[in-house]
């Protein structure tokens, strides 16, 4: 009886070691890679599928392969996201649409009603959709905002930006992204 | 006869409460600010005042006004940001291990202490019938006592 209760007791202790351990090497994954990012190791971008804001479909991970792309995770409570916002989409209009660089907004940590009304008041155009629960930025590492990264075709990211992003910056980061593949 | 209506009608309009569409708040905002985090920067709601707490708290002020429950709230806040944004974590899934670890660790402590005390007791009547009073369990320590009185009597002589 005492050893049963001993290995119990010892199964316990291992299986809630390794969930800690899980956890722990997740989270780690999940802040290395804006850093990978930022280092030029083309981290494979983490994989996501996300209805859209409006409710009307969905877009994913797999939908961006085969194309340049500037993903933009952003909140409608933070402040330098509206001075970003304009930006952003004019850039998308002058540059990304004409050029097939495809464009995507990831509204995360957000109240969704406050998000559709963010989208409304910028007249925001490029494909926007919605991370319920803040998984897909959590998994992506995001820890302020707005950060964007750019990815080339085969979805690694060529580079990480952290606030608000320059117009200057986000076109050679797409130039760089075209080059990689 | 319309105009009895119309009178009817206004005084009706009168009557009724002036704030009429709002309801009866079912909660105090701070019951439910020290239950829930905010969700960016990892802190209780109450102990925020980050842009997020504050627009979470404005969300949970104008729900309140409109009568929610304090669980039609944190309902709609759990959709939106995940269960992360609840303080204690939900008593399912993942969740539960936050609550049975404790209770697992509360128990076998108590299994533990019960343990020891139920050896130590049956062990104490084995030294106690090994060992009964005023008996000593070697007869050669009670020669050498006795032999000690003696010396000690001739001594006093």
């Amino acid at each position: 009886m005492k050893r049963v209760i001993v290995i119990g007791v010892a199964v316990a202790i291992l299986a809630l070691g390794a969930v800690l351990v899980r956890a722990v090497v997740s989270s780690s994954d999940a802040r290395g890679f804006p850093a990978q990012a930022a280092a030029g190791e083309l981290p494979a971008a983490p994989a996501f599928d996300l209805e859209t804001l409006d409710g009307t479909g969905s877009v994913s991970s797999a939908d961006l392969r085969g194309s340049v792309a500037v993903v933009n995770f952003w909140a409608s409570w933070c402040d330098p996201c509206k001075d970003e916002a304009p930006l952003i989409e004019d850039l998308w209009r002058t540059e990304g649409e004409p050029n097939g660089v495809v464009f995507l907004g990831i509204d995360t940590q957000d109240l969704r009603e406050d998000a559709r009304e963010f989208a409304q008041t910028y007249g925001l155009t490029y494909p926007l959709v919605y991370d319920e629960g803040g998984a897909v930025g959590r998994a992506w590492g995001v820890g302020a905002f707005p950060e964007t990264f750019v990815l080339d075709r085969e979805g690694r990211a060529v580079a990480w930006f952290p606030g608000v992003v320059t117009a200057e910056g986000l076109r050679e980061a797409i130039a760089k992204a075209e080059a990689s593949g | 006869m319309i105009r009895r209506l119309a009178l009817l009608a206004l005084v009706v309009a009168l009557m009724a409460p002036a704030g009429a569409a709002a309801a009866e708040p079912q909660f105090r905002m701070s019951d439910i600010e020290s239950e829930l985090m905010c969700p960016t920067c990892q802190s209780r709601l109450d102990m925020s005042h980050s842009p997020a707490a504050d627009r979470i708290r404005a969300f949970i002020e104008e729900k309140r006004q409109l009568g929610w429950t304090e669980q039609e709230v944190k309902d709609a806040l759990v959709a939106d940001f995940g269960p992360a944004v609840l303080a204690a974590p939900p008593a399912e899934g993942l969740g539960l291990v936050a609550w049975l670890v404790p209770l697992l660790a509360v128990v076998g402590g108590l299994a533990v202490v019960v343990g020891a005390v139920a050896l130590w007791r049956r062990r104490s009547p084995t030294v106690a019938a090994a060992a009964p009073s005023g008996a000593v369990a070697d007869p050669s320590i009670e020669a050498r006592i006795d032999a000690a009185l003696a010396d000690l009597d001739d001594a006093e002589r």
